[in-house]
């Protein structure tokens, strides 16, 4: 009478189940390790107030929409003026294909400002056209939400105009202010 | 049982996404240009100055002094300088130009004004149309034009001349007109 061993055979297939499965996991589209998610701003294009003559004191506003407007200035060919341009892009760090928003802060840290020579540029305010956000204040944060994002890379371009507040006693200058923007991702929707 | 783990691990897989890291953040640096043009000025070097000279009793007469210099007399007068050669101290008008380095401007001149006089003998004499005004600008050598542009040290130079109309009979007087010019960036 001859025994049947059937233990090893029940190994084999067990494996063998799991490692059909494994396959089938790697090949969803969705990655069996998702990467970390991570939210980056890269500045397109700066603020241009363009050039102008003011006598001792005024301002040139440039809108985030475009429109420019000054007081106690004299403006002057040169650059077009202009609104700065950033994007923040969002890696949600897998492929799942489900709608998703973004609940963002946006801030821009202090006031922005130069001395060169006889004359200080300042911006103390900010506009952007970032949805439901109308004045970017320096050192304070505003949120927005960002709908619509479906696939795993979800990004928006948005635009930001100021005010320039120039006090001069001498000469002239080329000014050019760095303006930091600090995005922070608050959650996903 | 081990079945029914991998089962469960394969649905947490396809069911939910990664959660978003909330409070990262991420910093671009803009920039906000601006150039500030420092003003344009004029700056009166000499004056416009038609020197000495005679009105005929019977002829008007004029004496026109080019932008670029020299004088030339018509009609009733004649120039007045020791020896009756030309006189140093006629000049056209000069000013000096100063601004943003390499930008253009423009120049406006009136086309006319009138001098008034003081009789020698004291008392005002009436008074005398200066005309045919002419701008010349350094920048623009060789052409009469109102744009000039600032050189590498942001200056330039406008000579200014004229016509002195002098009526027959005109009595000996000074003259004195004011002539204002205006620069503006172009």
């Amino acid at each position: 009478m001859h025994r049947v061993r059937i233990a090893p055979l029940n190994r084999t297939i067990r494996w063998m189940a799991a490692a059909v499965l494994g396959a089938g996991l790697a090949g969803f589209s969705p990655p069996a390790l998702a990467a970390a998610p991570s939210v980056t701003v890269s500045a397109d294009q700066a603020l241009r107030f363009g050039s102008f003559f003011t006598d001792t004191t005024g301002t040139r506003t440039v809108s985030a929409t475009g429109s420019v407007t000054g007081s106690a200035i004299i403006p002057l060919t040169g650059t077009s003026p202009g609104p700065a341009q950033f994007t923040v892009t969002y890696d949600r760090g897998n492929n799942a294909n489900t709608s998703y928003s973004l609940l963002i802060a946006v801030l821009v840290p202090g006031t922005a400002s130069q001395v060169s020579g006889g004359v200080t540029g300042t911006i103390a305010s900010f506009d952007t056209d970032l949805p439901g956000v109308n004045a970017l204040l320096p050192g304070q944060t505003a949120q927005v939400t960002l709908t619509g994002c479906q696939r795993r890379i979800c990004s928006r371009t948005f635009r930001v105009g100021g005010t320039l507040q120039v006090a001069r006693t001498s000469g002239g200058a080329q000014l050019a202010i760095p303006v930091p923007i600090v995005v922070t991702l608050l959650a996903e929707l | 049982m081990r079945g029914r783990l991998l089962l469960a691990a394969f649905a947490a897989v396809i069911g939910t996404p990664a959660l978003a890291a909330s409070g990262q953040s991420a910093t671009a640096l803009g920039q906000a240009q601006a150039v500030i043009v420092m003003p344009i000025i004029a700056v009166s070097l000499n004056d416009l100055d038609f020197g000495s000279l005679t009105s005929s009793r019977t002829a008007s007469g004029s004496v026109t002094v080019g932008a670029e210099g020299g004088a030339t007399y018509a009609g009733g007068t004649s120039p007045a300088c020791a020896g009756g050669g030309a006189c140093a101290g006629i000049a056209p008008a000069r000013f000096l130009v100063s601004g943003e380095a390499g930008r253009s401007y423009t120049v406006s001149a009136p086309a006319a004004i009138t001098a008034t006089g003081t009789l020698l003998g004291g008392g005002s004499a009436p008074a005398l149309a200066i005309d045919s005004l002419s701008v010349h600008l350094d920048s623009h050598a060789g052409s009469v034009t109102s744009m000039g542009q600032l050189d590498d040290k942001g200056e330039d130079r406008i000579g200014v001349g004229g016509r002195l109309n002098v009526p027959a009979g005109t009595a000996a007087a000074h003259y004195r007109a004011t002539l204002t010019i205006m620069v503006t960036y172009g």
